[in-house]
């Protein structure tokens, strides 16, 4: 039942000049969240994950290390890394999305000399 | 199983046949060496003589073998993998030498039979008396022990080869390379003289080649083999092995199957080094530079240190007695002309890679081929010019410090002069009329044509030494030029036809040893 | 499980290979000069650098191959040297196998070599590389034949794995095969690679430490999460250094 869900999309594309696990943690993350990988689901190991994505084991570790201390993961010792059926963490993590998108947003406005409800009023009367 | 065991394994599994093919290799090779030993003398003599000429030719073979299998060992390309095994260097070595044991043996045997069916031919046409047959047993054992115990030695003897190639310091070198030299040049200076067959009648006669005398050298050369493989071979791992990875020695340096990294070289050279466009000239060049690569060899070198010196060391001892010097005039002239022709024969599966390049350059079939036997002439010539200068020198040193000759002076250099002319000639011919060999491979049919060719080529050395250098003189001791004269007269033309032949036919030297390599696979 | 185990009996380990102030000259000229660095166990290191900067030299002192000029070399805390050639398993460059045996021959042979051999490991890795056991060496594809050369270094337990250019030659999908591969050896965390390579983009998600040489010494030593944090991937610092 594992397998029938990828944990990155298959056409991932990796930047080479940034923290690769990052872009993991990202990416799966927003998979979780938008429900393509559903609770309870059980990942593939650290092994897997790096040798399918040509990726570092340490990077592969570090990207489970960082979803585990987000809660989003969970690791039951002799069975394997499953995905949290926390409904709460997952709304938590929705909502950390949420807030950073907004952030970027309101960045992007500012820099243009707009605040985020006069982009959204523009993009309207369009 | 132990990993000595396993590598000796390893080792010897390159030589596997198909049982068939060993037989017929077998077949084959007692095909070659019963007319041989018939046509020679020097297996003719007395019922020993073709079991010593076994020995003889097998230790040949073996430091051979075992020379050449070092000597390519640093150009082949599982070298590395070899050498990283983790186990002692010196289980390697002993690897190396167990498989070349186990192979030598091998190649013993046909020949060992084919002395004794030589000894029975020899009986029947009455040569010699047959011996009883406790002595006929007698000498078998005491042949076979002996050969047995000569080729640890012989293999290790090649395999000592590295050591020379590990030296650095030339003076060094110089001094172990002439009686490394002679190790492996003695028992083929003898094959060549016991072709007379006066001195082989005095050599096989001689009491120390009785069985008896056999016996005792076969416990001398086993407290040798045995010394030899606890002393010599570690210090042939040690000093043979650690040159290996060094820079200088990596595949290209003069590997014939390597120097593929070399031609470019060659090739930059000639575009640069000469404003003319000439395209044979080009061409000459880059075959050249494939010769020339292969001089730089550390083998090779050692070679060119030693050669001269023997050679006129030789000459001055020799000049004082006119019959053994043309007896031995000959010897240091055949093996360069035989050099060259081997090569030539071998240039198209060395060179495999590289030939479909060569074929695909815009020029001639003619022009390709010329240029070839162009690069190969000149090689050889400058060995024998080389070989004659310090021969030259060996005798002009008896004038200096002044032994007494019986005939002058000039009559030596005038037979110098006249073997370099002869075999200048062999070689010119024998090069033009092997190109003729593209030629034959159009249709199986002419197949069997091949070796005639081959072979008659590589018979015409032995026997200008046994006709055109005469035993005794009756009217006058200076040579007789209406010979040579009437073969370069038919044999130039001839060698014309061949060579325009061949190169229309040069594009078959691809074919055919894709096929003899699939043989060679299967 | 066996290695996992010594992995952890030995928290303080020496490092995997410790070169220090390494200098080799042949014939009056430098090939290497005051090289030092260290790999940690359990890395992935890249060694990179241009054509003839010295890093196949490099490898095969690290091997024990060359004798050292001066300076040292430790591998996992020992002096290097052919006594060592148990704990390494190189990939030496440009070299091949014997290529008159088939491969299940060659793997008999490799069995009785290698003290640590594991033939299991071997039946697995002819699955996963896909190696045809019965094709003699000499007529494979040269994408096939690094596979298999990859499989031989693999198939040993010896802790450090040297690759000197594992993929000249080979096609996409078998670079591909091998550098996954490398990775799934190296998850259980006590193997470590070194490898020369000049297939950076192929590579570089799989380093974790980056040895940078050229002329002979070291440009570079860098920590690739290091670099990325700042913005650098592995090939735009090769450029930086080598261009």
């Amino acid at each position: 039942m594992d397998s029938s869900y990828e944990l990155l999309p298959e056409q991932f594309l990796i930047n080479p000049s940034l923290p690769i696990y990052e872009q993991f943690v990202q990416a799966i993350r927003e998979r979780i969240v938008s429900g393509m990988i559903p609770p309870g689901v059980r990942l593939p190991s650290v092994r897997d994950l790096a040798a399918s994505r040509g990726v570092n084991p340490t990077t592969a570790a570090r990207t489970y290390q960082e979803l585990e201390r987000m809660g989003l993961i969970v690791t039951y010792r002799g069975q394997g890394t499953f995905v949290t059926r926390e409904e709460g963490v997952i709304a938590d993590a929705r909502k950390a999305i949420i807030r950073q998108a907004v952030q970027q947003f309101k960045e992007i406005a500012a820099s243009l000399g707009l605040t985020a409800e006069q982009m959204l009023q523009m993009n309207k009367e369009e | 199983m132990t990993a000595l065991k396993t590598i000796v394994k390893l080792e010897y599994s390159r030589y596997r046949l198909k049982k068939v093919h060993e037989l017929l290799a077998g077949l084959a090779l007692m095909a070659v060496l019963l007319p041989a030993g018939l046509f020679f003398p020097l297996s003719g003599i007395t019922p020993q003589s073709p079991f010593l000429t076994a020995a003889i030719l097998l230790w040949i073979i073996a430091m051979g073998v075992s020379a050449i299998h070092m000597i390519s060992f640093y150009g082949q390309r599982h070298k590395d993998w070899f050498l990283t095994f983790p186990a002692p260097r010196l289980t390697l070595l002993r690897a190396k030498a167990h498989s070349l044991l186990k192979l030598c043996l091998r190649i013993a045997g046909p020949v060992f039979t084919a002395a004794a069916l030589l000894y029975g031919l020899s009986v029947l046409s009455g040569r010699y008396e047959p011996l009883p047959a406790f002595g006929f047993i007698y000498t078998l054992i005491a042949y076979s022990l002996l050969i047995l115990t000569l080729l640890p030695l012989a293999i290790m003897s090649g395999l000592l080869v590295s050591v020379l190639m590990s030296i650095r310091s030339q003076v060094l070198l110089l001094l172990l390379a002439v009686p490394y030299s002679l190790l492996w040049l003695a028992p083929l200076t003898a094959a060549i003289l016991l072709n007379d067959a006066a001195t082989a009648a005095a050599f096989y006669g001689s009491e120390y080649l009785s069985p008896q005398y056999m016996l005792i050298y076969s416990v001398i050369l086993l407290i040798l083999d045995l010394s030899v493989y606890y002393v010599l071979l570690p210090v042939i791992a040690g000093k043979g092995f650690s040159m290996l990875p060094q820079p200088e020695s990596k595949p290209a340096e003069g590997s014939p199957l390597h120097s593929g990294y070399k031609t470019p070289r060659g090739l930059a050279r000639s575009a640069c080094s000469t404003g003319s466009r000439s395209p044979l000239l080009s061409l000459y060049r880059l075959d050249a530079s494939r010769l020339r690569s292969m001089e730089r060899h550390r083998s090779v070198v050692v070679l060119k240190l030693a050669l001269p010196v023997l050679m006129a060391v030789a000459a001055y001892f020799l000049t004082g007695d006119l019959e053994a010097f043309l007896t031995c005039l000959g010897i240091p002239f055949t093996l360069p002309v035989m050099f060259g022709f081997l090569w030539m024969l071998s240039r198209s599966s060395l060179e495999q890679k590289q030939l479909s390049w060569w074929l695909l350059f815009p020029q001639s079939r003619l022009r390709l081929l010329l240029s070839g036997v162009a690069a190969v002439w000149v090689t050889v010539m400058r060995i024998l010019l080389v070989l004659a200068c310090s021969m030259l020198a060996g005798i002009a040193a008896t004038q200096v410090i002044g032994s007494p000759a019986p005939y002058h002076i000039s009559l030596y250099i005038s037979w110098l002069w006249y073997s370099l002319v002869v075999y200048t000639l062999a070689l010119t011919l024998g090069l033009g009329v092997l190109q003729s060999i593209y030629y034959l491979m159009k249709s199986k049919a002419l197949a069997p044509l091949l070796f005639v060719v081959i072979v008659a080529v590589l018979l015409i050395l032995p026997q200008i030494n046994k006709y055109l250098f005469p035993d005794q003189f009756t009217v006058a001791p200076y040579p007789s030029w209406s010979i040579p004269g009437l073969a370069a007269l038919i044999g130039l033309p001839l060698a014309m036809c061949c060579t325009v032949a061949g190169a229309k036919y040069f594009h078959l030297a691809l074919g055919t040893n894709k096929e003899q390599a699939a043989k060679k696979q299967a | 499980m066996n290695i996992n185990r010594t992995a952890q009996d030995a928290p303080a380990a020496p490092a995997a290979v410790e070169c220090r102030d390494l200098r080799f000259v042949i014939k009056n000229r430098v090939i290497l000069d005051g090289i030092s660095f260290h790999i940690p166990q359990g890395s992935i290191t890249g060694l990179l650098g241009p054509n003839g900067a010295g890093k196949s030299s490099l490898l095969r002192i690290i091997s024990g191959l060359t004798p050292a000029g001066s300076g040292t070399v430790n591998i996992n805390g020992r002096p290097a040297g052919i006594e060592r050639l148990g704990e390494i398993s190189m990939l030496p460059d440009r070299s091949s196998l014997p290529g008159w045996l088939t491969v299940q021959e060659w793997l008999g042979f490799a069995a009785g070599i290698y003290p640590d051999w594991d033939s299991g490991k071997a039946a697995e890795l002819l699955l996963s590389l896909s190696v045809t056991p019965d094709s003699l060496i000499s007529t494979m594809s040269r994408g096939e034949e690094a596979r298999l050369q990859l499989l031989t270094c693999l198939s040993r337990q010896a802790a450090l794995i040297i690759l000197d250019e594992p993929f000249t030659g080979v096609d996409l999908i078998s670079r591909e095969v091998i550098a996954s591969a490398v990775v799934g050896e190296m998850a259980g965390g006590c193997r470590t690679f070194l490898i020369a390579t000049h297939d950076i983009r192929e590579m570089e998600l799989l380093f974790d430490r980056l040895i940078l040489i050229g002329g002979g010494r070291i440009q570079g030593i860098d920590d690739v999460d290091q670099l990325r944090r700042s913005g650098y991937s592995v090939e735009s610092r090769y450029r930086e250094v080598f261009a």
